[in-house]
């Protein structure tokens, strides 16, 4: 099986079975960092695929010396997502909740039903996590996801990714775990500690 | 720390691993004889071990919908590579011209101030443009260049040359920047009641160590660049310097 580097020459040079090959290997990955982002699966699936074409087009422009292919990939989904919640703002700004008519901002763009069953899915850690900043999301999200052992990302990587110094990376994880901690209820968590335990 | 024990920010930093070395062993430390530090570390551990999990499921359980395949977007793959390799071509060629007309202007620059080094013409040096204008084509290629990243042989020799003309212009206007302060020493000097002759004089006085600063610079440079070709960091120094001599070139216009 040709390693991933290959596959990227080989794309350089044109051949697209490579690019597919590409396409494949990393397509359920970066849907999963942009579900982590953005808690929509709608959203996720288009920024996958915008990302991945995007990268696989600027092949030319990674530069294996100074990163890996998956952080120069997910460096462009954070991109990708961040439109997305660009597009999800200017979706839901209308004039009269500018000029404060009407009500509050309406909930992100997405279906109902959808939304419902995944709440339902979801538990309290993951709702807290998607009321978070987004730069403290993507902080916390690419922290404990992803990364060479799948066990998060290292500083300097999300450093990397996000576009920030390490010392901020390392603020960030901090802040939004913090505030992780004081939005999650002492007896929620007792409950899933429980039932980890059992 | 809050009187003998530490606070939830400097645990939580212990947790991440966002301490300095010096203060982690302190903290270990502390954490050996204290069990109230000890249960609240435990206690974080415990949340942030459900943290990682919740998180890592709520990933993973989520499915794409409706996957798009690979021959979907093969046609805007090859629209976008052919594209992309036609703006390359034009951005390079571009900035390759740019760089070379900024070396030419620098060039030529140089040669009617090389015959004024030893007589007293102070306004000329102050107004030649051609100086200011390599500087400036010098700019806007670095600019260009800013965050653009060598990938393949061809960017990476690109990268190469567009380097080795920022470095041999920089050089040559490095040379007019110590023109320019040899005219404003002597303009001071002459300000301090000497004549333009005993100026003359005294002049080796700052071209000796701008020339020896020079010299250690574009060495020191060329080493520094050639080690960082296409690199973020070598194109901020160029940025940098391009900018330092770009002000000193100007300054002899706002003194004058």
């Amino acid at each position: 099986m040709p390693t991933e580097q290959t596959l990227i020459q080989r794309w350089q040079a044109g051949d697209e079975r490579a690019a597919e090959a590409l396409y494949q290997q990393h397509y359920r990955r970066v849907f999963h960092l942009a579900y982590g982002l953005l808690g929509d699966v709608a959203e996720a699936e288009e920024a996958a695929q915008d990302a991945l074409a995007y990268a696989l087009i600027n092949i030319g422009r990674y530069e294996p010396r100074l990163s890996q292919f998956s952080t120069w990939l997910h460096t462009i989904t954070v991109s990708r997502c961040r439109d997305q919640q660009r597009k999800r703002r200017l979706a839901t700004l209308s004039l009269s909740s500018w000029l404060g008519w009407g009500k509050e901002l309406a909930a992100p763009a997405a279906n109902p039903e959808r939304r419902l069953v995944a709440k339902e899915e979801q538990n309290a850690i993951w709702t807290a996590v998607q009321t978070l900043s987004p730069p403290l999301r993507e902080a916390i999200v690419l922290r404990h996801w992803g990364g060479a052992t799948g066990d998060g990302h290292t500083y300097r990587e999300i450093a990397d990714i996000v576009g920030c110094p390490i010392g901020t990376a390392q603020s960030r994880v901090r802040l939004a775990y913090q505030q992780l901690s004081q939005r999650l209820s002492t007896s929620e968590l007792a409950l899933l500690a429980e039932e980890n335990l059992s | 720390m809050i009187g003998k024990h530490f606070s939830e920010e400097t645990i939580i930093g212990y947790l991440y691993h966002t301490l300095t070395d010096a203060r982690r062993e302190e903290m270990d430390a502390h954490l050996s004889v204290c069990s109230r530090c000890r249960d609240l570390l435990a206690a974080h551990e415990v949340q942030q071990k459900q943290i990682d999990q919740e998180l890592k499921q709520a990933i993973k359980r989520a499915a794409p919908e409706a996957p798009v395949p690979f021959a979907a977007i093969a046609p805007q793959l090859r629209r976008g590579v052919l594209r992309s390799a036609r703006w390359e071509r034009l951005v390079n060629g571009l900035t390759v011209a740019t760089a070379v007309s900024g070396l030419i202007l620098a060039l030529f620059s140089l040669f009617p101030l090389v015959q004024l080094f030893w007589v007293w013409e102070l306004h000329l040096a102050a107004i030649d443009p051609l100086p200011t204008v390599a500087s400036i084509c010098f700019g806007v290629v670095m600019v260009g260049q800013f965050e653009r990243r060598p990938g393949i042989s061809f960017s990476y020799l690109s990268a190469s040359v567009l380097t080795l003309l920022l470095w041999s212009g920089t050089a040559v206007i490095g040379l007019q920047n110590i023109l320019v302060l040899r005219d404003l020493f002597m303009w001071f000097v002459v300000l301090q009641g000497n004549t333009p002759q005993a100026a003359l004089q005294m002049s080796p006085l700052i071209v000796l160590p701008a020339a020896i600063l020079w010299i250690i610079v574009v060495i020191g440079g060329a080493e520094y660049h050639w080690r960082r070709i296409g690199q973020r960091e070598s194109w901020r120094l160029f940025a940098l310097t391009i900018v330092i001599q770009l002000l000193l070139l100007l300054l002899p216009r706002f003194l004058f």
